[in-house]
């Protein structure tokens, strides 16, 4: 694909091209798949950078493109709005049954950096009976903060055995501590997408909610 | 003279230290923190970052451009499903090649309440946070001045940002429990700073037969001044953000959502009519992400945020329904 075709696609969408050209770049977008496809990010990023997205965002763009052209060639028809499923629930619902990969990196790495985490089951059934505002004798100072000394980055050794379903790439585990149950993760993904909106204007954290759903279910 | 004889000879001694890592040194944590606010929304850049969160580590793609004010975003895994999530200043996409699905999300109007920067108010936050320059280190072959950001209370997580000395771009953030445990890290690999880099646009791996979802805008979104419910015990320094309603909708029923924030952390409760069987009736965790659920007065309430298991759970268990809509 030339440049020149990418310049008209992204001009024709900021409604820069002449009559003329328009018709152009339209045939030959009706010609060449890779061009539609071309067309559909364009138009998606288009319409994100302008803030449009929503009535124009339909089922594969590009066909629609085609379907246009010969009854209109001149106008970006909007098509008619998608269904609107629930913007999080139905895609996710697909993945929910995550499948992790036990790779070495992931067995060896945290008791690397972190050998004496506890598990997060432990923490979350410890029943609250302490006051929350009390400050804690043993709460971490500023040592703690201090970067680790070498001592705590040595190997453990293995003792037991290690089963070796442990090691396979494809045992069933969900990202959530303490539930098996796909359409409760559902449900919790969605509240964790909508509060990163409101979480994110924070440069400390402000690329973990993204991260944690980008990287969601990254093991299938 | 003396002195500064002392100092060269001190620095032949410790090895080279460049003149101006010392005096970056002496910069206070404010600057630095504003500098870091402000460089990661303004400077464009493209790097790979690994994620590890408890056991699970993902590796991803950033690049991030800002041309005239305007911030676009992409986020791309690189292993597993190749996911992404792209945000502008108009709406959060994602494409999920493995289910073959495309959701996107507007931004609506009525939900930036947050300035997209944290005015990073250290006077205020230094009620629930001490902040120290600790160290010096290397990151993704760049060096980096080392940040704690150490709570006071083990009501919320602290951090340790090591940020590029040249333009406080965070190469690595810890983020670390009440026990001193490294809950989730984030660290670059590889960064590069460039101006030049190209606004981004999605891959789209395996183009042709996406689905497109979008959030409806119909789900109405509004400030809500009056509520039933109360809050008889927050954590020390959480205090309401933003209260919003959302109207019922074929996919779900009425919603109230509640923001705390302390300046740092933030969690968000949510509040719905029981009777949804998914509720969420307990505890649970994702990396530094902690959710607690429960149900009160014949209500679902779920609250979420990256802060300790305790912090979540304690605000939950001090939600009471009163039959009459108070100003909050």
């Amino acid at each position: 694909m030339t440049n020149n075709i990418r310049e008209q696609i992204s001009a024709l969408l900021d409604n820069e091209l002449s009559k003329d050209e328009i018709g152009q770049t339209f045939d030959r977008l009706s010609e060449q798949k890779q061009l539609r496809d071309t067309w559909d990010r364009y138009h998606l990023i288009s319409d994100v950078i302008r803030g449009d997205i929503g009535e124009r965002a339909s089922l594969s763009l590009a066909d629609r493109v085609r379907v246009q052209i010969d009854a209109e060639p001149a106008i970006l028809a909007a098509p008619k709005p998608v269904k609107t499923a629930p913007a999080w629930v139905r895609p996710l619902a697909g993945t929910a049954v995550a499948a992790s990969v036990a790779i070495l990196a992931v067995m060896t790495a945290p008791q690397l950096l972190n050998p004496e985490a506890k598990a997060p089951s432990q923490i979350a059934a410890t029943k609250v009976t302490t006051p929350i505002y009390a400050q804690s004798a043993s709460l971490p100072s500023v040592q703690n903060y201090r970067l680790v000394n070498s001592a705590q980055y040595q190997v453990q050794p293995v003792t037991a055995a290690r089963p070796a379903a442990r090691w396979s790439t494809q045992y069933a585990g969900t990202r959530w501590k303490n539930l098996a149950r796909p359409a409760t993760e559902n449900k919790l993904n969605k509240y964790l997408m909508d509060h990163s909106e409101y979480a994110t204007q924070g440069a400390v954290s402000g690329v973990v909610p993204y991260a944690t759903f980008v990287g969601y279910d990254a093991r299938r | 003279m003396l002195k500064s004889c002392r100092a060269w000879v001190g620095c032949l001694l410790l090895g080279v230290i460049p003149a101006a890592v010392a005096g970056d040194a002496e910069k206070s944590v404010d600057a630095w923190l504003k500098q870091m606010v402000e460089s990661v929304r303004t400077l464009t850049y493209e790097g790979t970052f690994i994620y590890l969160h408890n056991t699970q580590l993902e590796t991803m793609q950033i690049t991030h451009t800002a041309n005239n004010d305007q911030e676009q975003e992409r986020i791309f895994s690189l292993n597993g499903a190749a996911r992404e999530v792209i945000r502008s200043k108009g709406a959060v996409i994602c494409i999920l090649p493995d289910v073959k699905a495309v959701t996107v999300t507007k931004h609506n109007k009525g939900n930036r309440k947050f300035p997209s920067v944290l005015p990073i108010n250290l006077s205020h936050l230094s009620d629930y946070y001490e902040f120290h320059i600790l160290d010096k280190a290397r990151i993704a072959d760049r060096e980096a001045i080392v940040i704690g950001i150490i709570p006071r209370d083990t009501s919320r997580y602290g951090y340790r940002l090591y940020l590029d000395i040249d333009h406080a771009l965070p190469l690595k953030t810890d983020t670390i429990n009440e026990k001193g445990e490294m809950v989730s890290q984030i660290m670059f690999t590889m960064l590069r700073i460039d101006p030049s880099i190209q606004s981004v646009s999605p891959s789209m791996h395996g183009k042709g037969d996406y689905s497109w979802f979008r959030s409806k805008p119909a789900q109405k979104v509004s400030p809500s001044t009056h509520t039933n419910w109360q809050f008889k015990q927050l954590p020390r320094g959480f205090q309401l953000q933003v209260k919003t309603k959302r109207a019922a909708t074929s996919g779900g029923q009425e919603m109230e959502h509640f923001v705390f924030s302390d300046g740092l952390a933030t969690i968000s409760v949510y509040v719905e009519k029981a009777g949804d069987e998914n509720g969420l009736h307990e505890a649970s965790t994702m990396g530094a992400v902690n959710a607690y659920g429960a149900q009160v007065s014949g209500h679902q309430i779920t609250v979420v945020g990256e802060v300790p298991a305790q912090t979540v759970r304690t605000i939950a268990n001090s939600m009471e329904y009163s039959t009459t809509a108070t100003l909050q």
